[in-house]
């Protein structure tokens, strides 16, 4: 019999359509809390998450190095990388110096020169919240990028374009928004979300350790 | 009771539908979603030049937003960021609410009757022992029309001194030179309008991105919609007006003019005159008056070849050439050019070359084709310059050297004609100066901070200090308001009505929707009642509200170029401005001077219109004037010791000496504080890095500052933005200034730079 076809009671009816809502709004209520804490960005010379989460001894010389404050200790308990290391850019994004001074300061192997080292993530915006999508005229983020013009530029429709082969992922457009919470924000692929320990697939992703109070 | 499930979906249902468009049906059930509703009212930004049209609204007795006006022809609902904050100006933690009196060197609150009988009493003394040229006034560009006109009444006519200045001397009065040595008459012959017929953009000494956003955004729009439009811009760094630009000049700071000579003479050399326009609507100039032939100009240009240029400016002979070339096969071009032209020690000049190259190519007077200067404030065109709030001018376009002019005025004002002196005051650096001298005794500053925002401000600290400031502003405290001895609240942006007239000649009202907060008052009503003190009863209880002023000031311009005698409130109220010539209640506007379509024009006879599409009335024969001007340099040319080039500017989040831009957190947050953005080149050379705390040097002055290493000026070139009192920019500009306008010369000074 087609699934279409088969009868469902008011019950069942009500049930699911209500339990879309519910669904709905417990994403909505998640989408507001969550992008300062998807904006957390590693520091500049980790590799991907898993092996910088492995291989930091979280002796914290980074962050006494970093001559903007912008490495701080991740003081979220519910993030992965609580107690480690992290950049928050709205609070203070990455300069990207010339010689980074975190980097070597690192004695655990957790940032290094790879290959990658530049990209802390890509910048994306929320057309949404975004004041120049809103009949308005900013264009902060573009101001103060670095690479103006280049990462963020303006396209031929006049509209504001982030180009992710230019944009390093600094964060500087995340700080400077004029919009709160920012209408911009780094995505960066490697940090995961926090996942439930009953539902905790992989053996080797290692757990949070709980500073005692 | 029961209810049955059925029964009690379909209710909740109901409920909540109603709940959402504002009905109540459950009794006592309060619904807030509707019930103060937002409402909205039209209004001009207080920002920039650009005269866009805002909504405010008001929800209960409060401002909590700002939006754009749909209608507004200037904007079509387009706001920069500045704008939408604008009503968080309004409650900014340091506006000042309280007349307070300086005493023992502390400020004192004070009463106002205490605080204007103190001012009349000490201005009417300092009037008595040493005559009205002791006093001065020093206005802006951001007071209404009406607020300045009763500034000038009071000063010019009644106190008897044109010590009476603006702070658009220092933003617009090179352009004014410029208009009027050009073409006759002040301000542009266009209007925005022209922008979507334009197929060429020059934008000479201009950050119209960060500093005009809303015409940048115009002109994008345009260029998306055809993209064959060009843009053309010369200025000394990279900014992100490049975000569009075609082409790029990036001449030295101050060595310009001879870039705009060689583009003149490609165009003539490759036939792009256009010489019936010639022949019919200019004559030629040398730099000393004397009238010259086409062929004598011709010659003149020979010696600003490209090449020339390139070894003068260091722009490549080739780019130039190229710029010359789009310049001229453009059938319609639009310039626009703001302080990087007028704040220079040859601004007039400056100003004078990009006119000829609109007048060698007869690309003025038709739909897209304008020479377009900016203005930086919102009322400088409107209150100062068409309201006579200079040192020579009277309202309307008037001079204080006609005797003509100071009779009209003066029958209007109702005083006798002998008040208004015949010559002319004192400009801007000159009244600061004498105030360090001591020769200016008293000085009433209104709605500007003159202690952050002029040339080399150091050295005028003195004079404020040692002599009587009466201060009139918003906010507390701020640069100038550390030197004054009175301190009196003015009402802010909402709290007041009036008029603003912007860069393209369209007056618009804005409505009173606050009540002044605190005891601050309107700037005119204190003026007025200050010269009620003063002894001027008689001139001054004519004027209760502030339609009085308007009409009064309106009835002064009628007959003359810049009519305003159609714009009566009841129809600025209605309208969203008007760009005058408006000489009767009647009248549309006028979208193009010195054409047909103009009221002046049409009513020329005949045979004065002969074989022309246009007549520039201002001149005796109606025909525009060529400059042949020399290309000088800046007053302070770069050299050994002070190997580079400073220039000043603005960013597109802050406004000015940042007493409103600052105060509002998210713009503050933006951009906290000032930098010196410095090339990477130089700045290996000098072992800079980024965010280094490095010393900025001039002759005057220095400046410790957090640098910016960055590839936006060229090398050899430091860029500050000057929004900051703590880290002041000014300290290190030039008080050199242009001997024909008097602006002073803040884009250009010799600097070093070192590692802090």
């Amino acid at each position: 019999m087609d699934p279409l076809e088969k009868s469902i009671t008011r019950k069942a009816f009500f049930k699911e359509v209500l339990g879309w809502i519910r669904q709905g709004v417990a994403e909505a209520q998640a989408e507001g809390l969550s992008p300062r804490a998807e904006s957390v960005l590693l520091p500049p010379g980790a590799r991907d998450c898993r092996s910088f989460l492995s291989a930091c001894s979280r002796c914290h010389a980074c962050v006494t190095a970093c001559p903007h404050f912008a490495l701080r200790v991740c003081q979220d308990e519910a993030s992965p990388l609580f107690g480690y290391p992290m950049i928050d850019p709205r609070q203070q994004a990455c300069y990207l110096c010339h010689d980074f001074p975190c980097i070597q300061a690192c004695a655990s192997g957790a940032l290094g020169h790879w290959k990658t080292r530049f990209k802390l993530g890509t910048a994306e915006f929320d057309a949404s919240t975004c004041l120049d999508e809103q009949q308005g005229f900013c264009q902060t983020c573009l101001n103060h990028c670095p690479h103006m013009g280049r990462a963020v530029y303006r396209d031929v429709r006049g509209r504001l374009t982030i180009a992710p082969e230019h944009c390093t992922g600094c964060g500087i457009c995340v700080m400077v928004c004029v919009q709160d919470p920012p209408a911009i924000a780094i995505r960066a692929p490697a940090v995961p979300q926090p996942v439930p320990e009953d539902r905790q697939t992989d053996p080797s992703f290692p757990k949070p350790e709980k500073r005692e109070a | 009771m029961p209810l049955k499930r059925r029964e009690f979906l379909k209710a909740s249902a109901a409920a909540a539908a109603a709940a959402s468009i504002g009905v109540n049906l459950i009794p006592g059930m309060d619904n807030k979603l509707f019930a103060d509703a937002v409402s909205w009212e039209k209004s001009v930004c207080r920002f920039c030049g650009t005269g866009c049209g805002v909504m405010i609204g008001k929800k209960g007795d409060k401002v909590v937003a700002i939006k754009g006006d749909l209608k507004n022809p200037i904007n079509k609902g387009h706001i920069c960021v500045k704008g939408f904050f604008l009503h968080k100006v309004i409650y900014a933690k340091t506006r000042l609410l309280y007349p307070m009196i300086k005493r023992n060197g502390k400020f004192e609150r004070v009463s106002w009757d205490e605080a204007l009988d103190y001012v009349a009493r000490r201005f009417n003394e300092i009037r008595k022992t040493d005559g009205p040229d002791a006093l001065a006034f020093y206005g802006s560009g951001q007071a209404e029309t009406e607020e300045t006109y009763m500034a000038n009444k009071l000063f010019k006519g009644c106190i008897g001194t044109n010590n009476m200045e603006g702070n658009p001397r220092l933003c617009m009065a090179s352009a004014v030179g410029g208009y009027l040595s050009s073409l006759g008459l002040d301000e542009p012959a266009g209007t925005y309008q022209d922008i979507e017929h334009a197929e060429l953009f020059l934008l000479v000494g201009s950050n119209t991105a960060e500093c005009h956003p809303i015409i940048f955004e115009r002109i994008v729009r345009h260029k998306t919609k055809n993209p064959t439009v060009k843009i053309l811009i010369i200025d000394p760094r990279k900014t992100p007006t490049d975000q569009v630009a075609d082409i790029h000049l990036f001449p030295k700071p101050g060595w310009d003019l001879a870039v705009l000579h060689a583009m003149a003479h490609v165009i003539i050399k490759e036939g792009y005159a256009d010489l019936d326009f010639i022949k019919n609507h200019v004559n030629f100039k040398s730099n000393d008056g004397k009238d010259i032939t086409f062929e004598a100009y011709q010659q003149f240009l020979e010696d600003y070849t490209p090449e020339k240029a390139e070894a003068i400016s260091g722009v490549p002979a080739g780019d130039i050439i190229k710029a010359a070339r789009m310049f001229g096969q453009a059938k319609t071009a639009m310039s626009m050019w703001t302080m990087g032209i007028n704040q220079r020690t040859r601004g007039v000049w400056a100003n004078n070359l990009i006119h000829n190259l609109h007048l060698l190519t007869g690309k003025i007077g038709v739909p897209g084709s304008d020479p377009f200067s900016l203005t930086g404030q919102p009322n400088a065109c409107g209150g100062v310059r068409e309201g006579g709030g200079l040192c020579h001018l009277l309202p309307g376009h008037r001079k204080v050297t006609n005797p003509k002019h100071r009779e009209e005025v003066a029958k209007v004002w109702g005083v006798p004609v002998g008040n208004i002196q015949p010559k002319p005051g004192k400009h801007t650096i000159a009244m600061f100066e004498a105030l360090n001298e001591g020769k200016i005794k008293g000085i009433y500053i209104m709605c500007t901070n003159p202690a952050q925002s002029l040339p080399y401000a150091q050295k005028f600290w003195k004079g404020l200090k040692e002599q009587f400031v009466v201060l009139a502003e918003s906010f507390y405290p701020t640069a100038t308001s550390d030197f004054a001895d009175v301190l009196l609240p003015a009402a802010f942006w909402a709290e007041k009505e009036g008029v603003y007239g912007c860069t393209e000649r369209r007056s618009q009202y804005m409505p009173q929707v606050l009540q002044p907060m605190g005891e601050a008052r309107w700037d005119a009503w204190i003026l007025r009642d200050l010269a009620m003190r003063m002894g001027f009863k008689k001139e001054f209880e004519k004027y209760r509200t502030a339609e009085d002023i308007w009409n009064e000031y309106i009835s002064l311009t009628k007959g003359r170029d810049m009519d305003l005698s159609g714009a009566t409130y009841a129809r600025l109220k209605k309208e969203r401005g008007l760009v005058w010539p408006v000489p009767s209640e009647t009248h549309p506007g006028t979208y193009k001077r010195y054409t047909q379509g103009d009221p002046f024009f049409d009513e020329l006879p005949e045979e004065k219109k002969k074989g022309r599409r246009m007549y520039f009335y201002g001149k005796p024969d109606g025909k525009a004037v060529v400059w042949a001007r020399p290309a000088k340099p800046p007053a302070e040319p770069t050299d050994k010791d002070f190997p580079y080039a400073l220039t000043t500017g603005r960013v597109l989040e802050h406004w000015h000496t940042g007493t409103m831009t600052r105060a509002v957190l998210e713009l503050a947050r933006a951009v906290p504080r000032a930098y010196v953005e410095i090339h990477p080149q130089d700045a290996r050379k000098l072992g800079i890095a980024n965010r280094d705390t490095v010393v900025v040097e001039t002759r005057r002055g220095k400046l410790e500052i957090e640098a910016r290493v960055i590839d936006r000026p060229e090398p050899g070139t430091l860029f500050i933005p000057w929004h900051w009192k703590e880290w002041l920019a000014n300290l290190l500009t030039i008080d050199a200034f242009d001997p024909g306008s008097k602006e002073p010369e803040y884009k250009v000074a010799a600097a070093r730079i070192y590692k802090a």
